[in-house]
């Protein structure tokens, strides 16, 4: 339901009467002297449940507040705070319970408890809500709350934050609930502003935010994975690969700057650049296995919480890129880095022992016999040098999460891939995604906040527990790329295990209303080429293009299914010209100078760009419904369907059917059709024929009419 | 846009304005006091991701494919830790380690070290996270401390070592070991209240009848002692698949008719056995209840029940006696007053509190019955001996101790101390005596806790808040699944390792589970209060006539006769007997006549217990799910050597169930052969599986 608000014209004398009345009518609300009267509610799966309210304020004292009980089977409870923050928890028949109507979920006596942040009630508030960009406006609700001694707002400003000017909005005192706010287009693409409210005392409260006025959802985001340092150097020069793969390449961001300059992701459809980290990172070697030695040059060994790696460039690099990028439509998310800290951060120096870690971290690497994968995920380390961090130690959970929000508030990101979701309890990302849309993006829905929530194969409750309205926006849906992997790539798993994991996900968590980022590979696994070529497992070695023609065929095929099924595909880079790779490192070789590209290499890169441009222009392949026509270990045929704009598109691939298939179709797929990638020509009636012999063999089939036939 | 600031505001409403000043203070948790709106959005519990992948680099998944059979969980009760104990070497010839780590067990016998140099060793297990306390014996004679190492002394001075806490990743896990052959293992319990006066009247010249009660129903209906031992004899119970029965207080009731409790204005006679009129000074001197028969009959039926393998427990009432009692008469002092100390009665609900303490353990349930108070101790000796000679002169295996949270403690750690002091040596063979007790709470699983430890007090409770959460889950199925699953994994090992709590879906207090699981449910999902409304208005005239019903409390049976606990059957839920709140939830039991789906809920009912009988991992395995959706539940028990998978289906559509090994099974209900990991389960039903 919407807040109700109220503002009192200044200097109104109320009469005796109602000023009675007030005073009567907040005996039971939520100002007093000490503090602000905060309100909790619990509805228990029973009734009868006995139900007692524990918090910070008194060290959890059992037996806690008890707790009223309605009739309609909700208990509720008041209390005054402190301004600040609390944790607190429900003990439902001796079970410590959470409280599920807030976000926010921490640890404290070794019970699952809530924290809440409490506004402080003697200053005004203000909130965003619904910020969105249409045709003719931008728009966004603005609740205003008065401080509780009921002095009235008096200004309500609109500071754009790209040009300084400021509009003030016309407050209208009868005017009850969100105020409508529009504004009109702004001509930048990406349009961050700052809501100022000011009340009679003079006493403001406000909130930044911002939006993109090309109206992309997530559905319409087409993205690119860059690993910084082997992207390209400065200018944009070609890089080569160190002799040691693990040590730094060079790459810079002025590298990137120069190729989105150069139009090269414009060439891929891209609007979302995901940049792995740029934080400060340790420049000494260590042990990466096999005897090896490596450096940070990847950006996941910070030694800062804050500072930019000066082999990546300065503070004026970061803005100059995002910049670049936002003039050119392309939004700009960035890796970030909470689960641990590289042993030289001053973190681990000054907080090793008071609890802001899990100890040691040679005493409990992941996967050793001390602590396996399945039982110390969340308080396991990476290797003896990365220090985890102990997210249930209330201080060092609260500065990681400001360090990590602050690079938003610093710089006009447009959102976070953040790096090793399930190593940390849920309440971490949880608490950097309540921050994160606090600080820079209230009610906005263009901060994508992508978490790393590797899986193996089918883990679909796993990506469903960090997702919906207090988790995640979006996750990596790696169930889709084992299948993908597993069809095209090394054809070892049936083509219907690709549409399976599609309908199987949206089952799991379509109820979230997240859009998932699809891929076919990404800087952890075996490149795509590699695995389709099926070259060794050496992760130092790196192997040469692929010479098999099949392989193409493979890697073909991967990016018509990444490119046409629901999700949005993030690209990583090199996988466009098929850049082999056999592991960590060798799947983080650098970008090859184009020049130096086989033939093969260059018709991949082209026919991956044919692919973006279709998918950037047609609402079919990126909104539109899947609608699986047939599925089997050999063929997948699927349509997609958006009934917004009545655009419809076919799928046929195929592997290796050794059978004639008759394919149903439903009428919307049919009429006169045009194969985009292959630029034939058919008029499909209610069943499509595919030959036994068709062999790798995919169509994107729009009708005749459609203007993505040509992209 | 120009700023417009309007400064001529004039309230109109003053209520308005009130209501719009109040809670002001936020912008996000302002009180209107309405409640929030719970996200609808359950994230669940995320299920397994396998190993997390960022620093592996080959691209394969590490986990996710055909693991295998899961490992079952060992509680951590459970479960032992090895460590390795020494002591100093100083000329002895033989040093043993002794202690708690092994249990009572390990006192009297404990791990002979060995010699290793400069000192002595010796690997023991211990209990994870739990402390543990040792003492070495030197020589074969001589108990030392080791003080080099902690020690705690005991509250009668006694030194020990102690042993701190551990936990390890690799633990052995032991299940309480099962008692030798021949002697009773209350985990294999199946306990059936037989409700004597309504059961089968076996002697009609001991019927009795009490002036002015409302109703038949209020009145005795002349069930018997003899009417228990012809069903007894006839094997009623054997083929019912249960074998503990759960007997009425046997203690002479009242012939004064009586209102009922908490409002109830409806009169009532003491059919039930809980108005005992308690006459002789003597404890000893049994007086047994006169409309059921006479001492040797009730000492016959307990012979009889023994000679068929059945254990009896007796329902036992102390919490109050009946007002005509001489006992009362003459002992003021061994009652509490109805007086609250503070200006008002001391009846329960009303001066005083029903929940909180001291009240519950003082206040009288109505105004005839004075509260027994055991903290005289005249009355406490009084009131346990006579327990103990109801034990002793029968030969009974155990008590049902009613309404428990009403007596003082005390009363019930002297009853367990001269249980194990005169009861269990008379026994031949000893084994444990099982007192199950009684506190109505279907939520505070800490209140029930508090009476349970074998060791002192009761061995188990009936379990109310398991049974709301299957009731709920299973068969009105206005509870989610996982809800229910999730709780009763918790559930398992909150009691201790040791309880034996009782499952059930029906008793005496509830209305009948039959009319629970009907399509048209005629009571909401309150289990404390629904039923009694309608025990004297319009009750339900039969069962209900449809399948389904009977096919729930199938499904009801069905989890309790393949998990842990000792489950009970109310007498007549095997037929589905219909009755509201008490006392029509106490019709007399029909025994002949019964329509097609009371004998098929009877068969089924048997048909579960026999194939528990077979199954030691049904009654102690620890179970695990394998697969749970929205309406169907895969689990596994496992006990050593015994696996069983049971696949129940709450849904009214049938389901296939997939998650089954891929090896040769045996469905046990239908008796067929299963060889696929999938299995189709009927609405409403179960399939359990075993190896052939």
């Amino acid at each position: 339901m919407p807040l109700k608000r109220f503002y009192a014209p200044e200097g109104l004398a109320l009469p005796a009467l109602f000023a009675a009345l007030l005073l009567a009518g907040c005996t039971h609300s939520s100002s007093s002297p000490e503090g602000c009267v905060e309100r909790f509610w619990i509805h228990p799966a029973d009734a009868l449940s006995s139900v007692e309210l524990v918090g910070s304020w008194d060290s959890f004292a059992r037996p806690g507040i008890a707790l009223t009980a309605r009739s309609d089977g909700w208990f509720t409870a008041e209390r005054a705070v402190s301004t600040g923050s609390m944790q607190y928890a429900f003990v439902v028949d001796g079970r410590w319970t959470r409280d599920i109507t807030e976000p926010l979920e921490e640890v404290a006596k070794g019970q699952p408890v809530t924290r809440r942040n409490v506004a402080d009630c003697h200053a005004p508030q203000l909130s965003l809500a619904s910020v969105r960009v249409d045709s003719a406006a931008l728009r966004f609700g603005v609740t205003l709350v008065g401080a509780s001694d009921g002095t009235p707002f008096v200004a309500l400003d609109v500071r754009d934050e790209g040009s300084g000017k400021t509009v003030s909005v016309a407050l209208d005192a009868t005017q009850r609930g969100t105020i409508d706010v529009a504004l009109p287009v702004p001509s930048a693409p990406r349009f961050a502003f700052t809501v100022t409210g000011t009340d009679a005392l003079g006493r403001r409260a406000s909130r930044r935010s911002f939006a993109w006025t090309d109206g992309h959802t997530d559905a319409d985001r087409i993205g690119y994975q860059v690993l910084p340092d082997r992207f390209r150097g400065p200018g944009g020069s070609p890089l080569s690969n160190p002799t040691n793969l693990a040590m730094r390449a060079g790459g810079t961001l002025s590298g990137v700057t120069a190729e989105l300059r150069r139009g090269t992701f414009d060439a891929l459809a891209v609007d979302t650049l995901w940049l792995m980290p740029l934080v400060q990172n340790t420049s000494n070697s260590f042990d990466i296995g096999d005897g090896a030695l490596g450096t940070g040059y990847h950006g996941y060994w910070a030694t800062s919480s804050s500072q930019v790696d000066a082999n990546l460039g300065t503070e004026a690099d970061v803005r100059e890129l995002l910049d670049v990028a936002h003039a050119r439509g392309i939004r700009v998310v960035l890796d970030v880095v909470p689960n641990h800290v590289h042993a030289e951060h001053p973190y681990w120096r000054d907080h090793r022992a008071d609890g802001w870690f899990h100890g040691d971290p040679g005493a409990c690497v992941c996967g050793s016999v001390a602590c396996p994968w399945e039982t110390s995920m969340e308080r396991c380390a990476f290797s003896a040098y990365l220090p985890d961090v102990n997210w249930d130690e209330p201080a060092a959970a609260d500065t990681v999460t400001a360090d990590t929000v602050n690079w938003l508030e610093r710089f006009p990101f447009d959102g976070l891939r953040i790096d090793a979701v399930p190593m940390m309890p849920r309440g971490a990302s949880r608490a950097i995604v309540a921050r994160a849309r606090d600080s820079v993006a209230q009610g906005s829905r263009d901060l994508l906040l992508l978490g790393e929530v590797f899986t193996g194969p089918g883990a679909y409750d796993k990506l469903r527990y960090y997702l919906g309205p207090f988790g995640l926006s979006s996750t990596f849906h790696f169930p889709l790329f084992w299948a993908l992997r597993g069809a095209f790539a090394d054809e070892t798993g049936p083509l219907s295990g690709v549409t399976d994991a599609v309908a199987q996900g949206a089952l799991a968590w379509g109820d979230s209303g997240a859009t998932l980022a699809t891929f076919a590979g990404n800087h952890d696994v075996s490149r795509l080429a590699s695995v389709a070529e099926r070259s060794g497992a050496d992760r130092f070695a790196l192997p040469p293009f692929a010479s098999d023609a099949r392989t193409w065929s493979r890697l073909r095929q991967t990016f018509v299914a990444l490119y046409t099924l629901p999700g949005f595909p993030m690209l990583y880079q090199g996988d466009e010209m098929g850049l082999p790779g056999t592991g960590d490192p060798s799947s983080r070789r650098v970008l090859p100078d184009r020049a130096d590209l086989p033939a093969d290499a260059l018709d991949l890169e082209r026919h991956v760009q044919a692919l973006a441009r279709l998918r950037r222009c047609s609402t079919a392949l990126r909104r539109g419904a899947l609608e699986v026509l047939h599925a089997s270990d050999e063929a997948l045929v699927f349509g997609r369907r958006d009934p917004a704009s009545n655009e419809a598109a076919l799928v046929v691939l195929t592997r290796m059917p050794n059978a004639v298939l008759h394919v149903p179709l439903p009428a919307a797929y049919g009429g006169s059709v045009r194969d985009v990638l292959q630029g034939t020509v058919a008029s499909l009636r209610d069943e499509l024929t595919i030959p036994s012999d068709a062999v790798r063999t995919f169509a994107i089939w729009l009708p005749s009419t459609s203007p993505c036939t040509a992209p | 846009m120009h700023r417009s600031l309007i400064r001529s505001f004039l309230p109109a409403l003053p209520f308005a304005l009130a209501l719009a000043a109040c809670g002001d203070s936020t912008v996000n948790r302002r009180d209107d006091g309405v409640p929030p709106t719970p996200p609808s959005y359950d994230p669940g519990l995320g299920g397994s991701g396998g190993a997390y992948g960022s620093g592996s680099s080959v691209g394969n998944p590490s986990t996710g494919i055909d693991a295998g059979p899961p490992v079952p969980v060992c509680p951590d009760d459970y479960k032992g830790c090895t460590q390795t104990i020494t002591y100093p070497y100083g000329g002895e010839t033989s040093v043993e380690v002794r202690g708690s780590f092994g249990g009572d067990s390990t006192w009297q016998q404990g791990v002979a070290m060995q010699r290793n140099g400069s000192q002595w060793e010796a690997t023991i297990i211990v209990p994870y996270d739990r402390p543990a306390l040792m003492k070495f014996v030197v020589n074969g004679t001589e108990w030392r401390v080791d003080s080099t190492k902690p020690t705690q002394t005991d509250a009668s001075g006694n030194v020990n070592n102690l042993l701190a806490p551990v936990t390890c990743t690799t633990f052995v896990c032991t299940e309480p070991a099962p008692p030798p052959a021949g002697v009773f293992d209350w985990r294999d319990a199946v306990i059936y209240f037989a409700f004597v006066d309504r059961f089968v009247d076996g002697n009609p010249a001991n019927n009795c009848s009490v002036n002015g009660v409302s109703g038949a129903i209020a009145d005795y209906q002349g069930g018997d002692w003899a009417g228990i031992a012809q069903k007894i004899d006839a094997g009623y119970f054997n083929d019912l698949g249960v074998n503990t029965l759960w007997l009425t207080v046997p203690l002479d009731n009242t012939a004064e008719r009586g209102q009922g409790v908490g409002g109830d204005t409806k009169y009532y006679s003491g059919y039930h056995g809980y108005w005992p009129k308690v006459d002789s000074s003597d404890p000893a001197a049994l007086q047994p209840e006169s409309c059921f028969g006479t001492l040797d009959e009730l000492k016959g039926v307990v012979t009889k029940a023994h000679a068929k393998g059945l254990q009896v427990l007796f329902d036992y009432a102390m919490v109050h006696a009946h007002q005509s009692s001489a006992m009362v008469t003459q002992h003021r002092d061994w009652f509490w007053p109805n007086d609250n100390g503070r200006g008002g009665n001391c009846i329960c609900g009303q001066g005083c509190s029903w929940d909180t303490v001291p009240d519950r353990e003082r206040c009288w349930f109505t105004d005839y019955l004075p509260h027994w108070n055991y903290t005289n101790s005249a009355a406490r000796t009084y009131g346990v001996t006579n327990a103990i000679e109801w034990a002793k002169q029968t030969g009974i295996d155990g008590f049902r101790l009613d309404a428990i949270k009403h007596v003082d403690a005390s009363w019930l750690t002297e009853l367990r101390a001269r249980v194990q002091a005169e009861v269990v040596p008379r026994q031949s063979p000893a084994q444990r005596f099982y007192m199950v007790g009684e506190t109505f709470d279907f939520g505070n699983r800490d209140a029930i806790r508090a009476y349970v430890d074998p060791a002192t007090k009761l061995d188990g409770q009936f379990d109310f808040p398991a049974r709301r959460h299957i009731v709920e889950g299973l068969i009105m199925r206005t509870m989610r699944l996982s809800d229910m699953v999730a709780f009763l994994d918790g559930n398992e090992s909150f009691y201790g390792p040791q309880a034996v709590m009782s499952t059930f879906i029906g008793n005496h207090d509830l209305p009948r589970i039959i009319h629970l699981a009907a399509n048209s449910r005629m009571w909401g999902d309150n289990q404390y209060a629904d039923g009694k409304d309608r025990a004297w208005q319009s009750p339900p005239v039969t069962a209900p006539a449809e399948r389904e019903a009977y096919e729930r409390v199938a499904n009801g049976f069905a989890l309790l006769a393949t998990t842990k606990g000792a489950p009970l059957v109310y007498y007549g839920d095997e037929v589905g007997l219909a009755g509201a709140g008490d006392p029509d939830n106490r019709r007399f039991m029909t025994w002949s006549g019964l329509a097609p789906n009371q004998a098929w809920l009877r068969a089924r009912v048997s048909k579960l217990f026999a194939i528990r009988a077979a199954h030691p991992a049904m009654r102690r395995g620890t179970r695990q799910t394998v697969a749970l959706g929205n309406d169907t539940w895969l689990f596994r028990v496992s006990s050593a050597g015994d696996n069983v998978y049971v696949a129940i289906n709450r849904g009214d559509v049938d389901a296939t169930i997939t998650g089954l090994p891929s090896t040769a099974l045996r469905e046990l209900v239908e008796g067929t052969a299963q060889q696929s990991t999938q299995v189709l389960v009927p609405a409403r039903q179960v399939r359990i599986f075993a190896a052939p």
